[in-house]
């Protein structure tokens, strides 16, 4: 009798086991933080390119809008949660771009407020 | 287009894990709802007026007509079942590392927000367009 509980208690533990998907916390990250006091030192008229490249670094992108330059810097934040048969993933990306003129000064900087922090979630469901 | 990339990376990984079943949705960026875009009145909201609100955009390109900013709200559903999961326990233990059966059926939906907005050479906004497609995304274990 007792042998045959071992039994039953062994498989039931082998399938819960088996069952669980785990469970994993993961965060990536790409690109540098930009801060609004990073961005001071880039003045409208006067910043040329090549200054604006020696204070924030080589851009990540570089777009041609309708004969403008605009250097694109850009962070991506992901958080991961994964438990059981659930899984949740949030990324948001920050986002500063900085417009030239024909002579490449800068005519302008486009840097909103920062997005909210994500937060790291399981439960796939609702919003 | 590199959210979408990173956003089918993460599908990728987490589909390759043990799980029997899984549901799994990924987001980029929060929702933009529409009664957050009233107050844009195309020939009076400037770009700066925007950035308050709205923040920065995802990304900016240009037109014939004038500088266009885009923001982008993307929501990834997806499900996957293994239905040959529980043969596992019909073999023997030894023959594991070599006997593995998988019948799995998977679905992943995808589901964007698009909020696109093109301004004069003055950065003033001359016009608005708001797609909503977010919603249509879901979980379902049907994929045929």
């Amino acid at each position: 009798m007792k042998a045959h509980k071992a039994v039953w208690m062994t498989a039931t533990l082998i399938l819960s086991l088996s069952l669980l998907g785990g469970c994993m916390f993961i965060r990536g990250s790409m690109g540098d933080t930009v801060k609004a006091e990073d961005v001071v030192p880039v003045k409208k008229g006067v910043t040329t390119r090549a200054q604006v490249a020696a204070l924030l670094g080589a851009p990540e992108r570089i777009i041609e809008v309708n004969g403008h330059e605009i250097f694109q810097y850009y962070r991506y934040d992901v958080k991961m949660g994964l438990l059981l048969a659930f899984s949740r993933t949030n990324i948001k990306s920050d986002d500063l771009f900085v417009i030239f003129n024909s002579k490449g000064v800068v005519d302008d900087v486009i840097f909103g407020k920062p997005k909210r922090p994500i937060n790291f979630q399981i439960w796939p469901f609702g919003d | 287009m590199d959210l979408l990339l990173a956003s089918l990376a993460i599908d990728l990984v987490l589909s390759s894990c043990g799980a029997p079943i899984l549901w799994q949705r990924v987001t980029i960026n929060e929702p933009i709802k529409a009664e957050d875009l009233a107050f844009i009145i195309p020939g009076r909201t400037t770009f700066p007026e925007i950035l308050e609100k709205l923040g920065t955009p995802d990304d900016i390109s240009g037109s014939k007509r004038g500088p266009v900013a885009h923001y982008r709200y993307l929501d990834q559903k997806s499900f996957r079942v293994d239905l040959a999961w529980p043969l596992r326990f019909f073999i023997p233990l030894f023959a594991i590392p070599v006997i593995s059966p998988e019948m799995s059926f998977a679905d992943t939906s995808l589901g964007t927000d698009v909020f696109l907005v093109l301004f004069d050479s003055n950065w003033i906004v001359q016009e608005h367009a708001f797609a909503q497609q977010a919603h249509t995304a879901g979980f379902n274990p049907w994929p045929f």
